[in-house]
């Protein structure tokens, strides 16, 4: 019984995971492009069910004859350090403002629209996180 | 994260911007004063400064005691209000001109606007990282 | 401050047109002007408007707006009319009036009102504009 349920769950997340794999190999590398509910691989990683084959394969960060092997993680990591650095420009431009560098003031709010763009999608990936994780744990097993 | 450096720069930016409103609109009121000069209050070049790092080759100290040329952090930056004299002058000695004044108090605002939108903006965002939802 | 650039030039432009009208009421004021400190009649004021020049390093030198360098004097030969019985009158009779035209003086004022209305219109939309652009970060 669980193991038929493990069966179902993992076989839907891996055929999801695929999803953001083929995407990935597409060299997307924006946060749009990221598909929400392909967390639920991340999380059952989380959870300890890694007892299937076709799990593993895919959770690790193997090359898969589709993918360029490029994990969820990998994407993660690499949109915080973009949003990271989006606030940054645009704390320097507000920086020139007060000084007076600036040739106008469209660039300025620009930036800083980027920059709250970026930050308010990855607030969002990571509180459907939080939903997914708490959703998984409902879950009866 | 309330102390990181551009905040301080905002905070200080509108420091010095509402202290030239104050020193522009007393000019005004003074333009028929006789003997007067007008006033300006300078701190964008001390902020420069700051943000820039310094243009020339800082002082090295070698007591801490010395004082450095230039402001070395943000709560440094003073505004300071300056007289300035230009060399054209009515016969009163009073060189206001209103409408440089007005132009003047008309930029002043409109930083003083943006600069405080720019802080909303930043803290809507802590609010959203904090809140979440 | 470079964003401001475009204020502080209708500023410029704002501040010389008000000279030009204080040298046109001036004008208008000593139309029947005989006697000035400097003897002979009052002479018409003319302001000369000189553009000028940025001198920030880089970007747009040639950006600065106008500048009155000064307020000369017209040298044309005054307005002789022949009144024998005014205290100004030389030998002859003729006494010289300023050479100050009426008509000319009015038109130049609707000129240099009309500059300045254009001007004020010109630096209200450089803050519409600003105004605009903070806009888009509303909400």
């Amino acid at each position: 019984m669980e193991r038929g349920a493990h069966t179902t769950a993992s076989l839907f997340c891996y055929n999801l995971a695929r999803c953001v794999k083929i995407r990935s190999s597409n060299s997307y590398r924006e946060e749009e492009e990221i598909q929400v509910d392909g967390l639920k691989l991340d999380l059952m990683k989380m959870a300890g069910i890694q007892s299937l084959p076709a799990v593993a394969a895919v959770s690790e960060k193997k090359d898969t004859p589709r993918g360029t092997g490029l994990s969820f993680e990998d994407l993660l990591e690499s949109s915080m350090k973009q949003v990271n650095d989006l606030q940054q420009d645009s704390d320097k431009m507000v920086n020139r403002l007060a000084t007076g560098d600036v040739d106008d003031i469209s660039e300025v709010v620009l930036s800083a629209q980027r920059a709250e763009f970026a930050l308010r999608l990855i607030t969002e990936v990571r509180n459907k996180l939080v939903d997914a994780y708490q959703q998984l744990g409902r879950m009866s097993v | 994260m309330i102390s990181d450096f551009n905040w301080k720069v905002m905070e200080k930016t509108m420091e010095g911007l509402s202290r030239r409103f104050e020193s522009t609109s007393r000019n005004l009121a003074n333009a028929n004063t006789p003997e007067y000069a007008r006033r300006n209050v300078s701190f964008e070049d001390q902020l420069r400064e700051v943000v820039d790092g310094p243009r020339s080759l800082p002082m090295t100290i070698t007591n801490e005691g010395h004082i450095p040329s230039g402001p070395m952090a943000v709560s440094a930056v003073v505004p300071e209000e300056i007289k300035i004299y230009d060399e054209k002058f009515r016969l009163d000695g009073n060189n206001v001109d209103p409408e440089r004044e007005m132009a003047v108090l008309s930029q002043t605002r409109m930083a003083y606007n943006a600069m405080s939108r720019f802080v909303a903006k930043k803290g809507s965002l802590y609010r959203l990282v904090i809140g979440g939802r | 401050m470079r964003m401001f650039r475009s204020i502080d030039v209708s500023g410029s432009a704002l501040t010389a047109h008000r000279l030009w009208m204080d040298s046109i009421s001036s004008n208008l004021a000593n139309v029947n002007t005989t006697r000035t400190p400097e003897g002979g009649p009052y002479k018409r004021r003319v302001p000369v408007f000189a553009e000028m020049l940025d001198k920030t390093i880089g970007g747009y030198e040639d950006i600065g707006g106008v500048r009155v360098t000064e307020i000369a004097h017209d040298n044309t030969p005054p307005r002789l009319a022949y009144q024998p019985e005014h205290p100004d009158a030389d030998e002859e009779g003729y006494v010289a009036f300023p050479n100050v035209n009426v008509v000319r003086e009015m038109t130049d004022m609707l000129v240099a009102s009309r500059a300045y209305e254009a001007n004020l219109a010109v630096a209200d939309a450089a803050r519409n504009m600003w105004a605009g652009a903070l806009e888009i970060m509303r909400g």
